[in-house]
């Protein structure tokens, strides 16, 4: 067993078997907020902060989490830039399945937190990452520039 | 007002009275299941006078939604519906997914389907009466409280109200005095005085959707719950001869290996455990008789029957006559790829099949059928069967299973295991799992008369249907889902005096299924740009040509002049930019759209869709332009980048990597005008997908000076920048 730091909070899990970061908070700690798409960091939706660095937690291993500051969708509504994208998601009727939203709002939450007036390339770049099937990228953009008051 | 549920108001008391609370609570809550019952027991002081709406004493309205949430704001626009006539307070107002019984089907189909952009379309009549209905019993309520004639009294905002006396009383305190009183027919509000119907609030599910707490059926975790992942043959039809599993068993976690129909299951403790588990597996397939079929082949062999007459579809006039004095005469092939809906929650099931109980937990947009055909394979009556509709992780068609693939499966895991167990599918699973948007090739012909006028035009299409094969016949017919292969063209909108439209209908092994258009998303690409090419044909502009041929069609002709005015079609584009313009009919409503794209060094750049749609009364605008938004992408990533292909029956795709779809940098900027007629809603579900590909391809023909005839474009040369 290891433990690992999520939101804050300790927790012993088991890591064995090179299980990625993403089963062990979903199968182990139940923190479904995170989603498995691809298995393969090719959609996004797995997207967690590591050390505050967007992460895809899909393939990365669980062990090597450990030492490590993990914050997660159920984590990232406490800090300002956080809070902010969440409105803003909400306001702009950003989500439509919302299955993608939790990875899409832990992408655009580390951008706006290195970078907070993104342009619409650096918007493009951060965000290229993150696959939605339902087609919500003009809202995504628009509520990102909402946040930086662009 | 138009009746768009199909039922009449005297059908509706009835249904209300085998659904009707309160004192007809009695008779409604033997219809509900029992997790609903659970519900309804917890709510004992809650007033339910029918299927559909709950207020509670803390003044709150739930409005209970029948239809599947897939993304399209199912759990927003028919609560709306309801909060209009009800005249409720809309920040009182919340949801709750319906169980999968007989007062939730859809009027029109009698099951509860979610499919065809019809959630708007079968439910406006029936919401709006169901809160108009509830209205009518709290004013009865609040009259006898006040000794004063019902017709004297007001309501806003979930209050009652006496103009007279200025005595008030909210909803919730007068719950309790009108469950006794019986639902009278009520009389629905005049369009003109709608409050919510018509604005563009805010989804319910918004604020959830983006703090990660909606709980879709991949989050649901039970106690002592296992997890199953199941290998299937690697070619459609294949059978299992034998397996090996000591592999498999030998590793940490995996504690069950199953045989089912579909393949073999292998249990583990978690996901990561039985995707260890059944990579370790070794399975002995039978492929004598699996589908081998490759997809060029498929494609020639699908060309060949371009030059035979196929089943008609629609036969107007003299189509050899007009041939015979055509002064042109025109003719294009077009070939349309399989391609994988690919929603971003990958299929998923939890069957609790533990002694004593039986419970399904799944996203799903067709919960009664999936829970009668878990009854055929667990042996337990459907209605005694506790089925919870989860909120979908898209479906785009997939999760509405004609075969009832995923729960069969599934079911036949948890017979196995006699547990708690989740049965999930990789996204590997998912793309190479079939149940495709069908692959077709159409041929279309037009004849232009000495004055240039289109003179004739037939259609030919070769397809597998997603439904017949699947589902017996009749069937298909009583629910009305043959969706056809035909559909975009034999119903057409351009006056042409000459017509026919048939269809060869394909077989083989794959497995097919409608997918977020259907055949529209073929057949309207095909009609779309060969129109462009008539139109060259005949020395007009696009835009014009169409117009002259939509002049009995004014909505259509409406929103062709929307999108041509917004797009500023008259104006030359900037240098290196081409437009193309597309239009469609369908689903009730109307769209025709611009397409802005360039291309440099074989780098296409999609800049900019507009769209002007009439969908009639827009419940919701926002969810309606959501919508557009949404089928814009999901259309480009079809016709850019969309192919599932065969090489000796083995699909070559397997994720994102392989099969993919638009990114944030590749979606172009779009803009939608609502172009308001004023008549009953249609949907707009599929409406925004059509259009986009053939507009795209009439755009490029302005900067390459080539028809586009098969998709995706990725395999002539052009890729997204």
């Amino acid at each position: 067993m290891d433990v690992i730091a999520v939101n804050g909070t300790q927790y012993q899990v088991d890591t064995s078997g090179g299980r990625p970061l993403l089963w062990v908070l979903r199968d182990q700690l139940h923190l479904t907020g995170t989603k498995y798409g691809c298995g393969l960091a090719l959609c996004g939706a797995c997207t967690v902060h590591v050390d505050g660095q967007p992460t895809r937690s899909c393939v990365f291993p669980a062990s090597a989490a450990v030492g490590h500051q993990i914050t997660t969708i159920e984590g990232i509504g406490q800090t300002t830039v956080g809070q902010k994208v969440q409105q803003a998601w909400a306001q702009q009727n950003v989500p439509q399945c919302g299955y993608c939203q939790s990875g899409q709002v832990m992408a655009a939450a580390a951008l706006l937190s290195n970078n907070p007036q993104p342009s619409d390339t650096d918007i493009d770049n951060a965000m290229a990452g993150n696959i939605c099937r339902c087609g919500t990228y003009v809202r995504i953009r628009q509520a990102i520039h909402s946040i930086a008051g662009n | 007002m138009a009746d768009q549920s199909g039922l009449t108001r005297r059908s509706f008391l009835q249904v209300s009275a085998t659904a009707g609370g309160g004192l007809l609570a009695a008779w409604y809550l033997p219809l509900l299941s029992p997790p609903a019952q659970a519900a309804a027991a917890a709510q004992q002081q809650a007033f339910q006078p029918n299927a559909f709406v709950r207020i509670t004493a803390d003044n709150w309205t739930t409005v209970i939604v029948a239809p599947a949430e897939l993304g399209q704001g199912t759990m927003t626009a028919p609560p709306m519906l309801v909060a209009e006539e009800l005249d409720a307070d809309w920040n009182l107002v919340r949801f709750e997914q319906a169980p999968p019984t007989l007062p939730y089907s859809n009027p029109r189909i009698v099951t509860q389907l979610t499919a065809g952009s019809f959630v708007i379309v079968s439910r406006y009549q029936q919401q709006r009466e169901a809160g108009a209905a509830v209205r009518d019993m709290l004013v009865q309520a609040a009259a006898r409280q006040w000794n004063v004639s019902p017709a004297t009294l007001q309501t806003r905002n979930s209050t009652v109200i006496d103009p007279v006396s200025g005595r008030s009383a909210t909803y919730g305190s007068l719950a309790a005095a009108a469950a006794v009183l019986p639902p009278l027919l009520p009389k629905l509000k005049d369009p003109k005085d709608f409050t919510i119907i018509g604005q563009p609030k805010a989804r319910l599910d918004g604020a959830q959707k983006a703090n990660g707490s909606t709980q879709y059926g991949i989050d649901v975790y039970l106690p002592g719950m296992l997890t199953a992942l199941i290998a299937r043959p690697p070619r459609f039809g294949g059978r299992v001869v034998s397996y090996d599993a000591s592999a498999a068993m030998a590793l940490p976690g995996v504690v069950e290996v199953h045989q089912i129909p579909g393949g073999v299951a292998v249990v583990g403790t978690d996901f990561w455990a039985a995707k260890q588990g059944r990579a370790a597996l070794k399975v002995k397939w039978d492929l004598s008789t699996a589908e081998n079929i490759t997809s060029a082949d498929l494609y020639t062999s699908y060309g060949k029957l371009m030059a035979f007459p196929g089943t008609v579809r629609r036969y107007d006039g003299d189509v050899a006559l007009a041939r015979a004095t055509a002064a042109q005469s025109l003719q294009a092939d077009y070939s349309f790829p399989y391609l994988a809906h690919a929603p971003m929650e990958p299929l998923n099931v939890v069957i609790d099949y533990s002694p004593g109980n039986c419970e399904i937990w799944c996203g799903t947009q067709w919960p009664d059928a999936d829970r009668l055909a878990a009854s055929t394979v667990l042996g337990v009556p459907a209605d005694l069967i506790k089925f919870h509709t989860m909120l979908s992780g898209g479906g785009f068609g997939r999760r509405g299973s004609v075969d009832n693939d995923f729960i069969l499966d599934a079911a036949h895991v948890a017979k196995a295991v006699r547990g708690k167990v989740k049965v999930m599918w990789t996204r590997e699973d998912d793309i190479t799992g079939g149940h495709y948007r069908p692959a077709a090739v159409c041929r279309l012909t037009a004849t232009l008369d000495q004055a240039g006028k289109l003179s004739s035009f037939t259609g030919r299409v070769a397809a597998q249907s997603v439904a017949y094969g699947a589902l017996p016949e009749l069937a298909v017919k009583v629910l009305g889902i043959d969706i056809r292969a035909t559909e975009g063209l034999e119903n057409m909108p351009y006056a042409v005096p000459n017509v026919e439209v048939d269809v060869h209908t394909v077989t083989n092994q794959v497995k097919v299924l409608w997918m977020r258009s259907v055949a529209n998303s073929f057949n309207i690409f095909a009609l779309e740009t060969f129109v462009d090419e008539l139109a060259q044909a005949a020395g007009q502009d696009p835009y014009q040509f169409r117009r002259g041929l939509l002049r009995n069609n004014a909505r259509l002709l409406g929103v062709l002049d929307a999108a041509a005015q917004a797009a500023g079609w008259t104006t030359p584009p900037a240098a290196g930019v081409s437009r193309g313009i597309a239009a469609l009919a369908g689903y009730g409503s109307y769209i025709a759209q611009v397409v802005e794209a360039s291309v440099s060094g074989g780098q296409l750049g999609v800049l900019r869709g507009v769209s002007a749609v009439d969908c009639g009364i827009a419940v919701n605008p926002d969810l309606v332009k959501a919508q557009i938004e949404s089928g814009i992408v999901f259309g480009l990533s079809s016709a850019l980048m969309g192919a599932i292909t065969l090489q000796d029956g083995v699909v070559q795709q397997s994720n994102f990597h392989d099969y993919p779809v638009l990114r944030m940098h590749q979606a172009p900027q779009t803009e939608t005008v609502i172009v308001n007629s004023g008549e009953s809603p249609g949907g707009v579900g599929e409406l925004g997908v059509p259009c986009v590909a053939p507009a795209l391809a009439n755009a490029l023909y302005g900067l390459t000076g080539k028809r586009v005839r098969s998709l995706p474009m990725s395999n002539q040369s052009l890729s997204l920048s």
